[in-house]
């Protein structure tokens, strides 16, 4: 027998190498699959497990602390800690960090927008009569805003007096002192969040110490401004990459001013007599205000121009004086005599309480719009204005003094390290700040945004300055915190088993009466919005619950690939087994007729389909040994391998046994029980396509599932990648997994051609008569190919549409089948619809040139 | 063998039914050349299947030798097919990746000793004149020596009966005749034949010739 067998299957060589080939194609794709799926699911475990945990698991907050897009998007802002109005009493923090299961319960508490001690900037004493003018600004980034007026302040030389070096001439009366012997200007006050937590359980949280038990100059400064009682309020301001912006544009000209016009001058105000006497003087009189307008217009012999970094030396709660040379160079300035240095502390105990900024949701657009103005610099959150202004005033009343309740206390400054972008992400934190982007909106281009130096700017700005829970308290009342981050005790990254506990404290929180939100899980992600005046903004938001839809995104589109690439390889078994069905059934029914009993048969077409399928597995083995060589599989694709091989051949061989038994049973030579219906007035195309509809069958179910893998294994993963590519995470894992997605998509596609191929080729087969027929009753070629062409056309064309709308049918129930989709489904269909087209071509004009074809049709010719 | 029809009809299933046998009434004796003509879809063919095994009655009997052929086994049949009837067809029917030797051998191979199998069937060949061409594949055989191959295989075995399906349908008259002398010398070694055809002149070759219209033999002449 086995001889015969050899015989047999050594005559149909060709066909038996492409059904190896077809089989070893298939048993190679399967494990491929599998484990691809298997490792995209294994990475997004252990990356969420690895990453997802942020610093912290749990964010406890008062319910009406809660940001209105939290609900609407599950997204919230950077940096975003509520609206400063507290609601968690310092109790019930305590009772958090009492609990065993509680590592970490650390609270933060905004106290708002303080500014800090005012200082002036001073430029270095000019070499001869000079004009200076000086506006300061801020800055968005995109826009610049003036703070304040233009201020100038003229120094003119030389002086008429032994006593003085130079004239001072100013404009405006709150230069008087500063515009002296050397041009002095305030620098504006710029506003700064400031928070209280708790040192040591920030430590924790952060392993930054905050060193808090020092003492500053406010003390002192109480008991000189007369506010022994005031709650002396410890600032450790924090140096970290975010500053606001703040600059001077400075501008000296030099005068053409001499002795004889000095004498001028002097003699224009009335002073020729008193050499020693200030032209300031004369402020309030019309000739100096005559002489001021001319020293403004004069023509200058030369200019220098400069804008001056202030925010680069700015202390923001003890602002030091600076010294500025004339090319724009800045230094400390040391009070020595020559110069000196401003001490204003009027603003530091006056405070803005911010909410956030009016995020408007119009359709899928997220826009910001102005709600004032806080000195002429667009603002967009609502603004509280709170405390006492100057309080460093002697003069302040008694009953204005009463309402200062506490001073700040600048004691020092903590380094906070860079802060890397993270995968997880520990939002309402107060140090973290992703930049923020302005994008042009016909260029694309990203600008970077800062905050304005006043409060109230779009962007979550962190915080730059801390202070304790107890002063946040003193100056808040008795539920001063607005938030306690918490981190549970005694699990390790963010596995189902930490999930379970993290939502077990979370519900005992809850029973407190507080709103607890999981943070861990979430993770940063890009949110476009419209500002109003500024235009389209890119912040980095945190997406709550991000590690939670990654992983349920992946499993749906792994479990439907999964499904759907069984399906195929199912499908292409069976239809494998369906030419060889018809390749093989006059075979056996000539056996049958020549008298060989069913198991002669059986054994013979069993063993010959053991040998073909024993070498596909055994030749897939180096293939897939081959493949791991590059692609670096775990060991247990072997073990598919030997898994879906074994299934096949198990699947094949049942297949065989069945068809055998049923042709066994057709003892009768005409058993063509095809279509006899008349079908008149079709087409030839039509009339074949009934007529060979038991052969087509096969190859368009065929096509219908594997049109439905092509494209659903593309809009899938392009729409699980789009969905998962908003948080950080979901970037991370997909890229992390891009290597497997283009195994599942090249395996898709091989599996797709080569069906396709081997479908066309068998069905050609199996009509190998009739193109002999055509050929002998005179057709040419050219229109053979034109009929067959035609057929495939026509029901390919039906079963790739009906593959595609499968496909967006099962998309759309997964997913949103948006335009785009659809468009994307338009052209999966075209784009396969094209290859099937070009390679029924190629089949075709192989198979109509073949040799032994020839042969075939100049036999039967 | 002793072939006797006894009221046998077939009817195959659709829409009309197709009566493809009607009340056949026939006894083959042993060594009769029995030639059996008739226009197409006359139901030839379905009565050599009938006789060969390969198709049930619908109705009536058909037996060998006194045996009922309805109550032989699956086993029973497949044996009666391989040794008591030889087929040839049109056609040929041979397998197109096997050589003439092979196709020859293929009926007793997993019943027989390869060698003897061997020697047999080479015998058989020879026999026809065919020992040149034992291990041509069919498509570099000519019709002549395709149906001489055929021929052989159904010999095999010695049948009883050569049940002959057109055989000389796609020859030219020099192997026509070749084969229809084979067959007169099987004959005159007491082979039964039944010879299925539309040429009038091969019916005179039998000893009697059935005309079969619409499934019904219309006359049985003896010649």
């Amino acid at each position: 027998m086995r001889g015969l067998i050899w015989q047999y299957m050594k005559r149909q060589m060709v066909a038996n190498l492409a059904f190896m080939f077809a089989l070893l194609l298939i048993i190679v794709v399967l494990p491929l699959t599998i484990v691809s799926l298997n490792n995209i699911h294994q990475k997004i475990e252990s990356d969420i497990s690895y990453y997802a945990r942020g610093t912290y698991d749990l964010l406890v907050r008062s319910p009406e602390n809660k940001h209105p897009l939290e609900e609407e998007l599950g997204i919230v802002p950077d940096n975003y800690i509520g609206f400063g109005h507290g609601g968690i009493a310092l109790e019930d923090w305590e009772t958090l960090k009492q609990n065993p299961d509680i590592d970490i319960a650390a609270p933060v508490s905004s106290l708002g927008y303080f500014t800090g001690i005012r200082s002036n900037m001073t430029l270095k004493p000019p070499a001869s009569s000079t004009r200076y003018s000086v506006q300061f600004s801020t800055s968005d980034g995109i826009n610049d805003y003036p703070m304040g007026d233009k201020q100038e302040c003229i120094l003119l030389e030389p002086s008429t007096s032994e006593r003085f070096n130079f004239q001072p001439i100013i404009s405006d009366i709150d230069l008087l002192n500063m515009c002296d012997q050397a041009a002095s200007f305030y620098i504006p006050a710029s506003y700064h969040l400031l928070v209280g937590i708790d040192p040591e359980e920030e430590e924790k949280l952060t392993g930054i110490p905050f060193e808090m038990n020092r003492m500053g100059w406010g003390k002192t400064a109480a008991i000189d401004s007369g506010l022994p009682d005031a709650h002396i309020m410890p600032v450790l301001e924090l140096e970290h990459d975010t500053a606001i912006n703040l600059a001077a544009q400075i501008k000296l000209d030099r005068l053409d001013v001499d002795a004889e016009k000095m004498a001028a001058y002097s003699k224009q105000l009335d002073l020729e007599n008193e050499p020693d006497s200030l032209f300031l003087t004369q402020f309030h009189t019309p000739k100096y205000k005559a002489l001021t307008k001319d020293l403004l217009t004069m023509d200058a012999l030369a200019t220098d121009e400069f804008q001056a970094d202030i925010a680069s030396r700015l202390n923001v709660f003890f602002q030091e004086p600076i010294l500025m040379n004339e090319s724009g160079h800045m230094e400390d300035l040391v009070a020595d005599g020559e110069f000196f240095g401003v001490v204003d502390l009027n603003h530091s105990a006056q405070y803005y309480l911010a909410g956030y900024p009016s995020y408007e949701m119009n359709g899928d657009t997220i826009t910001v719009n102005k709600v004032s103005d806080f000195n002429n610099i667009p603002v967009y959150r609502t603004l509280e204005q709170k405390g006492v202004h100057s309080i460093g005033d002697a003069s302040l009343d008694d009953e204005t003094k009463k309402d200062v309740s506490f001073i700040p206390d600048p004691i020092g400054t903590v380094k906070i390290p860079k802060q890397n972008e993270q995968l997880a992400s520990s939002p309402l934190g107060i140090y973290q700040f992703q930049p923020a982007y302005h994008i042009h909106n016909e260029t694309g281009e990203k600008t970077p945004l800062q905050p304005t130096a006043t409060p109230g700017s779009f962007l979550p700005i962190p915080a730059k300055g801390i202070t304790n829970i107890e002063a946040a308290a003193h100056v808040k009342g008795e539920r001063p915190i607005d938030a306690i981050r918490v981190k549970v005790a005694g699990i390790e990254g963010y596995t189902d088993e930490a999930v379970t506990k993290i939502e077990k404290i979370a519900k005992d929180i809850e029973a407190m009466g507080y709103e607890v939100t999981m943070i861990a899980g979430a993770s940063p992600q890009k949110i476009q919005f419209e500002v109003e005046d500024v235009g389209l903004v890119e912040e980095s938001w945190t997406t709550l619950g991000a590690a939670g839809t990654i992983v349920s995104e992946w499993s749906v589109t792994n479990l439907v690939l999964g499904v759907l690439f069984i399906v195929v390889a199912v499908t292409y078994v069976t239809n494998r087994q369906f030419f060889w069905h018809i390749n093989k059934k006059q075979d056996i029914l000539l056996f049958n007729k020549l008298g060989w009993q069913t198991g002669q048969v059986l054994q013979f077409f069993r063993k010959e389909m053991i040998y073909l399928l024993g070498f596909s597995a055994v030749f897939s083995l180096p293939v897939l040994y081959a493949l791991n060589q590059w692609l670096l599989f775990p060991n247990s694709i072997y073990m598919w391998l030997t898994v879906d091989a074994s299934l096949i051949i198990l699947f094949m061989l049942l297949l065989t046994t069945r068809k055998i038994h049923t042709v066994m049973k057709q003892t009768s030579i005409s058993t063509d029980k095809r279509s006899k219906e008349r079908i008149k007035g079709q087409s030839l195309i039509v009339k074949n396509i009934k007529h060979f509809s038991s052969f087509i069958k096969a190859p368009f179910f065929q096509f219908i599932s594997v049109s439905m893998l092509a494209s659903f294994v593309y809009l899938s993963l392009t729409e699980t990648v789009e969905k998962t590519n908003l948080t950080l995470l979901g970037e991370y894992i997909n890229v992390q997994t891009s290597e497997w997605h283009v195994i599942l998509m090249a395996a898709a596609f091989l599996l797709t051609v080569f069906t396709l191929i081997e479908s066309l080729t068998s069905l050609l087969h199996v009509r190998q008569k009739e193109i002999v027929l055509f050929n002998r009753i005179g057709w040419k070629q050219r229109h053979i190919k034109t009929l067959y062409m035609g057929e495939v056309a026509v029901w390919s064309g039906i079963a790739i549409a009906l593959g595609t709308i499968l496909s967006g049918l099962t998309f759309s129930v997964l997913y949103t089948l948006n335009q785009t989709m659809l468009l994307r489904l338009g052209a999966s269909f075209l784009g396969f619809y094209l290859i099937v087209l070009t390679l029924s071509f190629v089949v075709i004009h192989y198979r109509l040139n073949r040799k032994h074809d020839r042969e075939t049709m100049k036999q039967v010719g | 063998m002793e072939i006797e029809l006894s009221h046998a009809s077939v009817q195959f299933q659709g829409d009309p039914i197709v009566k493809a046998l009607e009340d056949i009434q026939l006894t083959i004796k042993q060594g009769e050349w029995i030639t059996i003509v008739g226009p197409s879809g006359s139901g030839k063919t379905t009565l050599l299947n009938v006789i060969g095994g390969l198709q049930t009655l619908t109705n009536g009997d058909l037996s060998i030798d006194d045996q009922r052929l309805s109550d032989f086994t699956k086993e029973e049949l497949q044996l009666y097919r391989r040794n008591k009837v030889g087929y040839i067809y049109q056609d040929y029917q041979l397998f197109e990746q096997f050589t003439a030797l092979e196709n020859v051998m293929v009926p007793l191979w997993p019943y027989m000793n390869k060698k003897t199998l061997k020697e047999t069937a080479q015998q058989c060949l020879a026999e026809l004149n065919m020992d040149h061409r034992l291990h041509a594949l069919p498509s570099k055989l000519s019709g002549g020596e395709k149906q001489r191959v055929a021929i052989a295989r159904a010999l095999l075995n010695q049948p009883d009966a050569l049940l002959c399906d057109e055989p000389t349908g796609n020859l030219d008259v020099n192997n026509r005749d070749t084969i229809l002398h084979t067959l007169k010398d099987l004959h005159q070694k007491g082979m039964t034949i039944l010879f299925v055809t539309h040429d009038l002149e091969i019916a005179k070759w039998g000893d009697r010739h059935i005309h079969i219209r619409d499934g019904k033999i219309e006359e049985s002449i003896h010649i």
